[in-house]
């Protein structure tokens, strides 16, 4: 039994050894929002590009 | 260098490196050393893994490409932010669950110890001969420029970097980055300032972007394709993605980076801190190089960049002939920077016209630059036969020499000894853990007591120190050396990467499958380099998509047993 009530964070140094992690789990939003800001930093260059083309 | 510049030098690399020194000292374990006890927060993380990709090689020749080519080298980034997600998502937890001091002892816990121990040799040897081009690219140029004796530089940054890596491990490289690249930031910015601020009065910003756009530089974006095109958009989505996925993945350079962090979230964060400030970093360093060549417009630049060389091909019995192009150079020089004064006045008083007749006059001009230029490293190379004709890495630390202020270029310098030595740190680190717990403790010495691993570890660490600097010192007789170790580090990553996809994805293929599957993906992506003009970002490609195709094929072929998917070991079998 546990010691404490809290239940264990998944990204704990020991989680279960049974298969692989999830591959996005709870931190799906986080990357998802990093792609994003990526995309538009991208996009942003495009078109300064487009905009500035000789 | 004023008295000023050299005390801003002194005081800010001598204080890291007695400050990485001192405050790290004595770590007694394996786990103290090679991991830091495991105790690293994510800005931490976060900057030592960007310190240990950008070498002082990116804050000198960056500027300089954007300065020759413009802004399209970006896109070599731009897979990169993707990539820290796979790595975050699924490599993290993964060496984290497995407690690994190294990422090749993954692969023997998951395969065997063939597999491993393929997976560390192909990481010595590129990174063991990678390491001594990453002292000897700045101590070249420092030495050229500033007249600093190439033997002593070189042994200088060695020396400095073995001796807070040794005495304070993996937490003592973390650490020192971190500062390094408070040092490298501040610098860039305030270079930068001075960069824009030099513009004559009347070329503000804004007509400083535009001339540029006129001349190509603010060229971000390429959405054409063409396999053989090293940079556009889909080569460095796609190839740059795969590259990303294994420097950061599977090299231990990146990997010892973090997996000292104090827990997966921690380690997920610095990795994603890298992703999210990448691309807008490496835009800022281009763009830098932009406004210096924007700068050069309108304050005449010379034929040649190498100003030592150029000399040489003055001084030579060749030398009326450079100084006649010399001279059609200087008329190009000038006509350019009347167009880009039509230009600049067309578009304040919003005369369509006349700035559409200044742009043709621009482009006209840079191509007889451009034109007279080739011509001039021609007879360079004719006049002085041992010439190296690409100096774009020469622009910027030139720029800086002509034009910062006192103090700035100390502060400069420092930046560039900054990044060579926070990259070579986290190489000298990674090779001396990867020779001890890899071929050490794993092979060599399975029964030595912790105290002699560790006593290894640091002789190991000191080794590959001296070998670096040996290598830096003698690199200037093998230039050709240089380059096929430039390029033998990008043939190996797409195999490398292709073992640990298959290693976390395809759970059936087992040892011998992949061993001989990797085997067969180099030889693809050597025939591929020796055959074919295929830009070398889509070998990553090639590599790793070869070996897994082949290790699945394999282990159809091969029949069941050991080395085959029923030997496939629990994942805490690590050794």
């Amino acid at each position: 039994m546990s010691t404490s009530d809290a239940p264990a964070a998944p990204e704990d140094r020991s989680p279960p050894d049974d298969g692989p992690p999830p591959f996005l789990g709870r931190w799906r939003n986080v990357y998802l929002a990093l792609v994003l800001a990526q995309a538009v930093i991208i996009g942003l260059l495009a078109l300064l590009t487009a905009a500035l083309a000789p | 260098m004023t008295t000023l510049d050299w005390t801003v030098l002194f005081a800010t690399t001598a204080f890291i490196v007695v400050w990485g020194i001192f405050r790290y000292r004595g770590a007694q374990t394996m786990e103290g050393y090679l991991r830091g006890g495991n105790s690293l927060r994510w800005p931490t993380i976060g900057l030592s893994v960007m310190a240990t990709q950008a070498s002082a090689v990116t804050f000198l020749s960056v500027p300089g490409q954007g300065y020759e080519d413009g802004m399209r080298f970006v896109q070599f980034y731009f897979g990169l932010p993707l990539a820290m997600v796979v790595v975050a998502a699924v490599f993290v937890p993964m060496y984290y669950r497995m407690r690994v001091y190294t990422a090749y002892e993954y692969l023997e816990s998951r395969f065997d110890l063939k597999t491993r121990l393929l997976g560390a040799s192909l990481f010595l040897v590129s990174r063991g001969l990678a390491a001594g081009i990453t002292i000897y690219a700045p101590a070249i140029l420092l030495s050229s420029i500033l007249g600093w004796p190439l033997y002593w530089t070189n042994i200088g940054i060695g020396a400095a970097v073995v001796l807070y890596t040794v005495a304070g491990g993996s937490k003592a490289v973390s650490q020192t980055q971190k500062q390094q690249m408070i040092v490298v930031l501040a610098g860039l910015v305030a270079t930068g300032f001075v960069a824009c601020g030099k513009l004559p009065d009347d070329v503000g910003v804004g007509d400083a972007i535009s001339l540029a756009g006129a001349l190509d530089r603010v060229n971000a974006v390429d959405a054409s394709f063409a396999v053989s095109d090293r940079y556009n958009l889909w080569s460095g989505l796609t190839g740059g993605f795969f590259l990303a996925l294994a420097y950061f993945g599977t090299d231990q350079s990146q990997v010892g980076r973090y997996i000292n962090g104090r827990s997966v979230t921690e380690s997920r964060l610095g990795l994603l801190f890298n992703g999210m400030f990448k691309i807008p970093m490496q835009a800022a360093i281009l763009f830098l190089g932009v406004m210096v060549f924007v700068f050069h417009i309108f304050v005449a630049p010379p034929v040649f960049w190498n100003a030592p060389t150029l000399e040489a091909a003055r001084a030579s019995a060749d030398g009326p002939k450079i100084a006649l192009i010399e001279a059609r150079w200087e008329e190009a020089v000038a006509e350019r920077a009347e167009a880009a004064r039509a230009f600049v006045t067309a578009r304040d008083v919003e005369d369509a016209a006349a700035e559409a007749a200044a742009r043709t006059r621009l482009a006209t001009a840079q191509g007889v630059m451009d034109a007279t230029r080739e011509e001039a490293k021609a007879a360079i190379v004719a006049a002085v036969p041992k010439a190296e004709t690409k100096d774009s890495d020469y622009i910027f630390l030139s720029f800086a020499l002509a034009n910062l202020p006192a103090g700035l270029l100390g502060l400069l310098v420092a930046v560039i000894l900054s990044a060579a030595m926070s990259s070579i740190a986290s190489e000298l680190s990674a090779l001396g853990s990867t020779t001890t717990v890899d071929y050490y403790r794993r092979v060599l010495r399975p029964d030595a007591t912790e105290r002699r691993t560790l006593v290894a570890s640091k002789l190991f660490t000191v080794g590959w120190g001296v070998v670096a600097v040996a290598f830096a010192t003698f690199a200037s007789l093998l230039d050709n050396l240089i380059q096929a170790v430039n390029i033998l580090g990008s043939l190996f990553y797409g195999t490398v990467l292709g073992i640990f996809l298959v290693a976390f994805f395809f759970k059936r293929v087992g040892g011998t499958a992949v061993f001989w599957a990797a085997i067969a993906g180099e030889a693809l992506v050597v025939s591929c380099f020796a055959f074919t003009d295929i830009g070398y970002l889509w070998f990553n490609v090639i590599g790793c998509g070869a070996v897994i195709v082949a290790a699945l094929a394999l282990q159809m072929a091969l029949p069941r047993g050991p080395g085959g998917a029923a030997a496939v070991k629990a994942p805490d079998s690590a050794a």
